[in-house]
């Protein structure tokens, strides 16, 4: 009993040293701490009725606010979406935390085709903008009408 | 244009180097060892051999000194600066440098082992922003009258701070080429450096969470040209200008420039304790430590052929 006491003290104080420094090279090892937040968006976007409504749509998922002070800005962008066409939809987006706060969805829709939006003598294309006050939920609903011709986002919000 | 200009310098001086670098003062007197121990008198044209005697050090330091005291002291007689030119000491000796500048300061200790190897400790920070604390080992591959060309390894851990902060460990290989002459040691160094960067992500799902690593690296490159001053046999300088690109290819390039203090000295009074050892021995003894003070001379690292004094006072060498 008496000679196993100091190899259990000794065992135990090995243990606490190899923990303590596992925790701190650990600590000490973490460069880029990313924390991303999987947001499954379904919904609709749709145009106004009587409006054209073939094409693609072209999302994007942005950051209502970022940076802080007088650095701060509105919509920085987190990700890019294309759907095939108007009408109900569901995709899942990865929010990075740190970057910024609330969430924005701006959509467009490409009726020629060319990927930008509206050009010198093409035909308007329709745009809106909303942002989800539910954030930071995992399920978020979009009800968006795009109304506005030829509008980018930062016109549009807030 | 700076770098040029020391080398320019440093090839001047060596054009003016007339004698061997192993007689460390032109103005000392190239007697043959003296012969209170009976060993043989040293030929002065071989590296292995000092000329020793009586003369004045480099920063003019009066000093009477024999080389098979030298050689039972088993230690190089050396500037301490010309040692820290190499990155190497000499068995039996330790070294001290600090430098600082801009961007990169440091602090730098080792100590001469046999074989030419030096076990080394440094920490390294440019601003106080980028800290790197590391251990190492180095070696002199080459060992001739002007030229030394060393190795080093190290180590060690990388933090650096502010918005580009990382952490992560490091390790280091570096090459010196130095050209040890009367006054001056120019050196070069260049060394590559390499730091692994862990990564953590997080997921949130509803599910719950997913946590992943990740790793990646991070390279700098590291050239310096520099010049090693012995202001006495301790103490010297060290003057150089840095090249460094942290984290290449990725961003550019800041040159630099240092200027530093080398310290060197003896772990123990070598002199005193083979006093004390050799205290009451017989004569046969004694001879029999010649005959060890030979092999000694044979195994030396890697200074022994330098120009030296002993402190009379001590009995030890005098730096």
């Amino acid at each position: 009993m008496n000679r196993q006491a100091p190899q259990r003290r000794l065992a135990a104080g090995l243990a606490a040293i190899v923990s303590l420094l596992a925790g701190i090279c650990l600590g000490a090892c973490v460069n880029d701490d990313t924390t991303l937040y999987e947001v499954n968006l379904s919904g609709t976007i749709d145009v106004a009725e009587g409006e054209p409504s073939g094409g693609r749509v072209h999302v994007e998922v942005l950051h209502a606010r970022s940076g802080a002070g007088t650095l701060a800005y509105p919509l920085r962008p987190i990700t890019d979406l294309e759907l095939d066409g108007l009408g109900e939809f569901a995709e899942s987006v990865l929010v990075p935390m740190e970057n910024g706060e609330g969430l924005v969805v701006y959509a467009w829709l490409d009726r020629d085709g060319d990927g930008a939006l509206c050009a010198p003598g093409a035909a308007p294309e329709p745009a809106g903008i909303i942002e989800l006050e539910d954030f930071p939920a995992h399920e978020l609903e979009v009800e968006l009408v795009l109304t506005e011709p030829c509008a980018g986002p930062e016109i549009l919000y807030p | 244009m700076i770098i040029s200009s020391l080398l320019g310098a440093s090839l001047l001086l060596l054009a003016e180097e007339a004698p061997a670098p192993t007689a460390r003062d032109a103005s000392a007197p190239l007697e043959a060892a003296s012969t209170d121990d009976g060993a043989a008198p040293a030929s002065s044209d071989t590296p292995g051999n000092a000329r020793v005697g009586h003369g004045r050090g480099p920063a003019g330091v009066p000093a009477t000194f024999t080389r098979s005291t030298a050689l039972r002291a088993r230690i190089g007689v050396e500037p301490s600066a010309f040692e820290g030119a190499s990155g190497v000491s000499s068995e039996g000796r330790w070294l001290a440098s600090a430098t600082a500048g801009y961007p990169w300061w440091g602090v730098r200790l080792q100590l001469g082992l046999r074989h030419g190897l030096s076990p080394l400790v440094e920490v390294q920070t440019a601003l106080a922003r980028r800290w790197r604390p590391a251990a190492g080992l180095a070696m002199l591959w080459v060992n001739l009258p002007r030229l030394r060309i060393g190795g080093e390894a190290l180590l060690g851990w990388l933090f650096q701070s502010g918005e580009l902060g990382r952490r992560g460990p490091n390790a280091e290989l570096r090459v010196r080429i130095a050209a040890p002459l009367r006054r001056v040691a120019p050196y070069i160094m260049l060394g590559s450096q390499h730091t692994l960067l862990a990564d953590r992500t997080t997921v949130i799902r509803a599910a719950g969470e997913e946590r992943s690593w990740s790793l990646r690296g991070e390279w700098t490159g590291w050239g310096t040209v520099g010049v090693a001053v012995p202001i006495t046999r301790r103490v010297g300088l060290d003057l150089g200008v840095d090249l460094t690109w942290v984290d290449a290819p990725e961003t550019i390039a800041i040159p630099g420039a240092h200027g530093g203090i080398i310290i060197g000295g003896f772990r123990q009074d070598p002199g005193a304790s083979k006093k004390r050892r050799s205290r009451g021995k017989s004569q046969s003894r004694t001879q029999s430590g010649d005959a060890a003070s030979a092999r000694a001379a044979r195994v030396m690292p890697p200074y022994a052929h330098t120009g030296a004094s002993l402190d009379p006072v001590s009995g030890g060498p005098s730096l």
